[in-house]
């Protein structure tokens, strides 16, 4: 399946999903001026390769911001995850920095939300 | 007639000898904002530490949000505005901007509602609006309000002003003490 890249700018995260890599991830800061917009070619792709896959896929969140729009983005994505992981093997690892308790909790603030495999690490 | 913003911030309890360390005008545009929220980070980075910093941002970047949403009633007339005041404990941020009148009332008793709630009634209200609201086209999901009252030290403090038939003048403060963040 063809790859999604998207460059991060300082307002906008790095999103790299690749299949022939196995790398699923999410850096940087997000506080995109029209989050949908912006989101939209991320749950396409991950819906598409979600439906389409048996492979385990493990998704990395690296954040250092982002914006109570983007909560409710991440919520959304999560969400998805979950529902394809009935079925499927899906696992996220949350990174945070060692001193950065804002990104520890918000992470654990919306992975407690769903049911869904998941870690939170310290980088 | 409006009073003048300072006299107006004054009368919420910034003191006269908090120093206006940033102003922004109408018109506002993502471009801009970004830039002041980096501006923002620099100035800090070597005065607070990381947890205390991010706490700032993620209610500097809220309140900008919210204005910049809302500023565009009479772009003409630039009559929204950012205004960042420090003393030697506390940093005031205020927000002003044109509401319509049909909206002031409920504005108000969601802003009275989070007053009156701890910080673990915010925390709840917090996770029911990110697991059942829904973001709209502008990018809104109900969220920067409840998160500015659940990261500010003190109850957001408002005003609300004649501004013409349709609108009125709503003025924000929110009191970040920097020392017991």
């Amino acid at each position: 399946m063809e790859h999604l890249y998207v460059e991060g700018t300082k307002m906008t995260p790095n999103v790299i999903l690749d299949s022939d890599k196995k790398v699923y991830s999410i850096t940087g800061s997000s506080r995109p001026e029209n989050p949908l917009q912006f989101y939209k070619p991320i749950f396409e792709w991950l819906t598409n390769y979600l439906e389409n896959t048996d492979e385990r896929m493990v998704f990395e969140v690296q954040l250092d911001y982002f914006n109570t729009s983007t909560s409710k983005v991440l919520l959304d994505l999560f969400e998805l995850f979950e529902k394809f992981a009935e079925t499927k093997d899906i696992h996220v690892v949350w990174y945070y920095q060692s001193d950065d308790e804002e990104m520890q909790e918000a992470g654990e603030e919306l992975l407690d939300l769903v049911e869904l495999s998941h870690e939170i690490k310290q980088m | 007639m409006s009073l003048p913003i300072l006299n107006v911030l004054e009368n919420l309890g910034v003191p006269q000898v908090a120093s206006e360390v940033i102003l922004l005008n109408e018109p506002f545009d993502w471009t801009k904002t970004n830039a002041l929220i980096e501006e923002i980070e620099l100035k800090l980075a070597s005065e607070v530490d990381l947890g205390k910093r991010k706490k700032i941002v993620k209610v500097v970047t809220e309140a900008l949000d919210n204005v910049c949403k809302h500023s565009s009633v009479y772009p003409h007339q630039q009559v929204s505005s950012f205004i960042c005041h420090l003393d030697s404990e506390k940093l005031y941020i205020s927000t002003r901007n044109l509401v319509p009148n049909d909206q002031i009332g409920n504005l108000i008793l969601n802003v009275q509602k989070l007053n009156l709630s701890n910080q673990e009634e915010l925390n709840q209200l917090y996770r029911n609006q990110l697991k059942h609201g829904k973001l709209n086209a502008e990018g809104d999901a109900g969220l920067g309000l409840i998160e500015i009252a659940r990261k500010s030290t003190e109850n957001i403090r408002f005003t609300v002003e004649y501004y013409d038939v349709m609108n009125a003048y709503f003025t924000f403060l929110i009191t970040l003490n920097i020392k017991t963040l």
